[in-house]
């Protein structure tokens, strides 16, 4: 057999060898001895990943009270685990300390091992939604252990079809990485895309699920997402049950959703928790404020540099009465306003949380109206920039959010240039390039063009939940017919 | 011959209704009712249904030679012609689209020029609106076919503009009807021909059509989307003359447009210029589709890049705009343009038809003799 030739046996020695030389080198690597009824055992562990109350009543007592055995194999049978691995590849022994393992030798580096999982575990708590809070619904959100995540999906989805595909990914970090999936919901040309792509990533480090995010998008050069975040374990499940696949990463408090159409990305799950009319309602008030937020000061440059004829008599002297004595083209004023707002945003996040109450007030009160008395801007801008920033917020999804508030620069360039025909043919670019965008190999416009008015019962408005039945073989194990009917992925 | 598209490159069916749709519309509207009435008096609405009538057919029988054929211009030409022959007559319908390219753009960029911005200067307006079109085309068919979806509906706005004369009509401006000579209301409606003159980008387009299940019903989008243009076409007449005095619509050279003055908003004073600004996205589909023809045939003839033919075409047209950049010049190349594209509509189409059924006829005798 050649696993036991002369050479390799001498290989294996001299890499176990090297892995003992490399943990002792490190303060928090124990190795001690007990002596057993029988037999005395070697323990090695790293004491910072281990927890030692495991380690002392579940391991060491069984072992010291109750062992007879003499070998390893003996001893196994006494350990109260659930997983215990019995193994001589150096590789594994290595990986498993690493982890937090504990390694049982009877003796000191030698071959064999009883590798045994002490691991500890220090998570915080499952807490409210940091970015995504909702008004009426649940509020717990992802935690950063992948294990308690998929506890919090399945809790939720307790389906025999529920599937998780666990990877790792990361050179360095070799973090833990689950793709999760209703298999005979979801397309199988979608799990495949994911596998695929999540697999073949090569990166040395892995500290969020953004980073996957990034890599398996479909066109990273774009500033608009084309996968779904979310710290919802509910968001989440109602997505698994569209057909979608849901990656989550060991150490992120965050799922990433794909595939993604445009419109989802304004849904927020506040909109089942009201009844139907008010959520539609609610749902066009929010597409209004976006559009409202990227429309509203490009106009004010486009209108007040160029189209002064578009105002009504009565609102024109009141807006040149704010403007009078602004040594600044509406321009200037409107690059200014918006790059403080920014500014204060992005203030507003870095800062610790005793002094933000102060910033507050100095962005708003200060700044605001203070160079409104000084008249370096009009407060006409001031109500339309405050306004369109705070409408821009309405929109669920963070990464969404931030691109469209910097959406807004271009817009207010082009209008700065060529007034309202520039705002049309930068609108026409940011369109064009839009539908040239698609999430996981499906179009970003998948229900509203190619149009299948069947699907949009979801998206502009909500219709009655009685209307949005999901598919009714969801149970049926073998369902492919079920499967390859569904007319949203096939395109 | 048959032409074989791949399946992911293709478009749903009822997209063909805003190609065409959005193909027809496009500058022709802004000013066709100052023309015909010129020619016919108030009896010009009879003309846009006889014109429209005539497309109906014309397009009838290009829709039985595509489904025949199942190919596109090129095929069907080369099956037709032989290689040499046919592919000098596609060359000479690509040099067709270009002037269809080269009229819309122009039309707009003097609209802008005399409504919105009388002192920009020709290459500001022209290059931008060029980069815009060239973001589209690059996106193939596909994105084409999305922008002329999203036209329609960008375009709301201003039929929703039209209600504002409707509380003004006299519509015993429209008696006594027919009172003009036959031949006088026929030339109206050959004047009508720059507002249908997109339809042949139909022997381009079809192939990328989805056919939706077994039976071959892409055809019925056709017809729908040129009775559409009929209707709105003789609607936006009609509310023009019932609105006008006699004499007053040859005073006006884009009558549409002033009909748009008199749209009263309490938010907003001139409409005509949120018109014009929207008027970017009917007439997008116009020079995205007709580049994008253009640029395919010779890319199917020389097998050169469509980008780059794309590119050159845009350069083209930026440097020998400013020569026709003033009313008059534009007014003379519209009407030659126009008497082409009404030779090419009326004539050129159902001479085709009719050639392939006299072609047809002859192989089956041909083979019945061997």
């Amino acid at each position: 057999m050649k696993w036991f030739s002369k050479s390799q046996q001498n290989l294996r020695e001299k890499q176990l060898h090297n892995i003992y030389a490399m943990l002792e080198d490190s303060e928090d690597y124990i190795s001690n001895t007990f002596q057993l009824k029988n037999t005395t055992i070697y323990c090695s562990f790293i004491r910072t990943m281990v927890d030692v109350h495991i380690l002392q009543h579940n391991i060491l007592t069984p072992l010291i009270q109750q062992s007879d055995g003499s070998t390893l194999e003996e001893l196994r049978t006494v350990l109260p685990f659930e997983e215990i691995i019995l193994t001589t590849e150096s590789h594994t022994i290595k990986e498993k300390i690493l982890q937090g393992y504990v390694l049982i030798q009877t003796e000191k580096n030698g071959k064999q091992g009883l590798v045994v999982n002490a691991r500890v575990n220090h998570n915080r708590d499952i807490s409210h939604p940091e970015v995504e809070y909702s008004v009426l619904g649940p509020n717990e959100s992802f935690i950063e252990s992948l294990d308690v995540n998929i506890h919090l999906l399945r809790k939720r989805l307790p389906l025999p079809n529920f599937k998780v595909k666990e990877t790792t990914v990361g050179k360095f970090t070799k973090t833990r990485t689950a793709i999760i999936y209703i298999d005979g919901i979801t397309d199988e040309e979608t799990v495949n895309t994911v596998m695929q792509r999540v697999t073949a990533i090569d990166y040395d480090q892995f500290v969020d699920v953004a980073v996957i995010l990034q890599t398996i998008e479909d066109n990273p050069n774009s500033s608009f997402p084309q996968l779904l975040d979310t710290e919802r374990p509910d968001f989440t499940v109602s997505s698994l049950l569209e057909g979608k696949v849901a990656v989550l990463m060991d150490g992120s408090p965050y799922a990433v959703i794909g595939p993604i159409s445009f419109i989802e990305f304004f849904r927020a799950l506040d909109d089942y928790e009201l009844s139907w009319y008010v959520a539609s309602i609610i749902r066009i008030i929010r597409m209004i404020s976006i559009i409202f937020s990227l429309l509203s000061t490009p106009l004010y440059v486009a209108i007040l540099t160029f189209h002064y004829q578009l105002i009504p008599r009565n609102l024109l002297a009141t807006l040149i009465s704010s403007r009078i004595g602004i040594p600044f083209p509406p321009l200037a004023e409107v690059l200014f306003m918006e790059l403080t707002l920014g500014v204060l945003l992005e203030a507003g996040i870095r800062l610790p949380s005793k002094i933000s109450q102060t910033i507050g007030i100095v962005g708003g009160i200060v700044i605001g109206t203070a160079s409104v008395q000084a008249n370096l801007t009009s407060n006409v801008l001031l109500i339309l920039v405050a306004m369109a920033a705070l409408a821009s917020f309405t929109t669920p999804n963070y990464r969404m959010n931030t691109t469209l508030r910097l959406l807004r620069f271009p817009l207010i360039l082009f209008a700065a240039l060529w007034g309202m025909y520039g705002i049309a043919c930068c609108a026409g670019l940011i369109i064009a390039h839009l539908f040239t965008l698609e999430s996981l190999g499906r179009p970003y416009f998948h229900d509203i063009f190619p149009l299948k008015i069947k699907n949009l019962k979801d998206s502009f408005i909500r219709l009655p939940l009685s209307k949005q039945k999901l598919p009714a073989g969801i149970l049926r194990q073998q369902d492919p017919a079920r499967a390859n009917k569904k007319s949203d992925i096939d395109e | 011959m048959t032409l074989e598209i791949k399946e992911n490159k293709k478009v749903s069916p009822y997209l063909l209704y805003f190609i065409i749709y959005g193909n027809e519309i496009g500058i022709g509207i802004i000013n066709y009712q100052r023309a015909i009435t010129n020619s016919a008096g108030y009896d010009a609405w009879l003309s846009i249904l006889i014109m429209g009538l005539a497309v109906f057919i014309v397009m009838w029988m290009t829709t039985k030679l595509l489904e025949e054929h199942q190919g596109d211009l090129i095929t069907i030409h080369k099956s037709l012609f032989g290689k040499w022959l046919g592919g000098f007559l596609s060359f000479l319908l690509s040099l067709y689209f270009l002037t269809i390219t080269i009229t819309v753009l122009n039309t707009y960029v003097l609209l802008i020029q005399v409504w919105v911005f009388p002192t920009m200067s020709y290459w500001e307006i022209s290059i931008l609106l060029s980069i815009v079109a060239f973001a589209y085309i690059n996106g193939g068919l596909r994105s084409i076919a999305s922008i002329s979806f999203l036209s329609l509906i960008f375009s709301v706005p201003l039929i929703l503009a039209m209600t504002a004369p409707l509380s003004h009509l006299h519509f015993d401006n429209l008696l006594p009807i027919a009172n003009h000579s036959v031949p006088s209301i026929f030339a109206a409606s050959k004047k009508l021909s720059l507002n249908y003159e997109g339809i042949s980008i139909l022997l381009l387009v079809y192939p990328f059509i989805k056919k939706a299940g077994s039976k071959d019903s892409r055809k019925q989008w056709v017809f729908y989307a040129t009775s559409m243009t009929t209707v709105g076409y003789l609607v936006l007449y009609l509310i023009t003359i019932t609105y006008f005095n006699p004499n007053e619509v040859d005073k006006y050279l884009w009558p549409t447009m002033t009909l748009w003055k008199i749209v009263d908003l309490p938010f907003m004073q001139r409409f005509e210029y949120i018109g014009i600004t929207i008027w970017i996205f009917i007439i997008l589909p116009n020079i995205c589709l007709s580049l994008w023809g253009s640029s395919r045939i010779f890319k199917s003839l020389f097998s050169i890049n469509q980008r780059l033919v794309v590119s050159c075409f845009i350069i083209f047209i930026n440097l020998t705009g400013p020569f026709f950049n003033n009313q008059p010049r534009l007014a003379i190349w519209d009407k030659y343009q126009s008497m082409l594209g009404l030779c090419e509509m009326l004539v050129y189409l159902p001479f085709l038809y009719l050639y392939n059924l006299v072609y047809k006829k002859m192989r089956k005798n041909h083979a019945k003799q061997h």
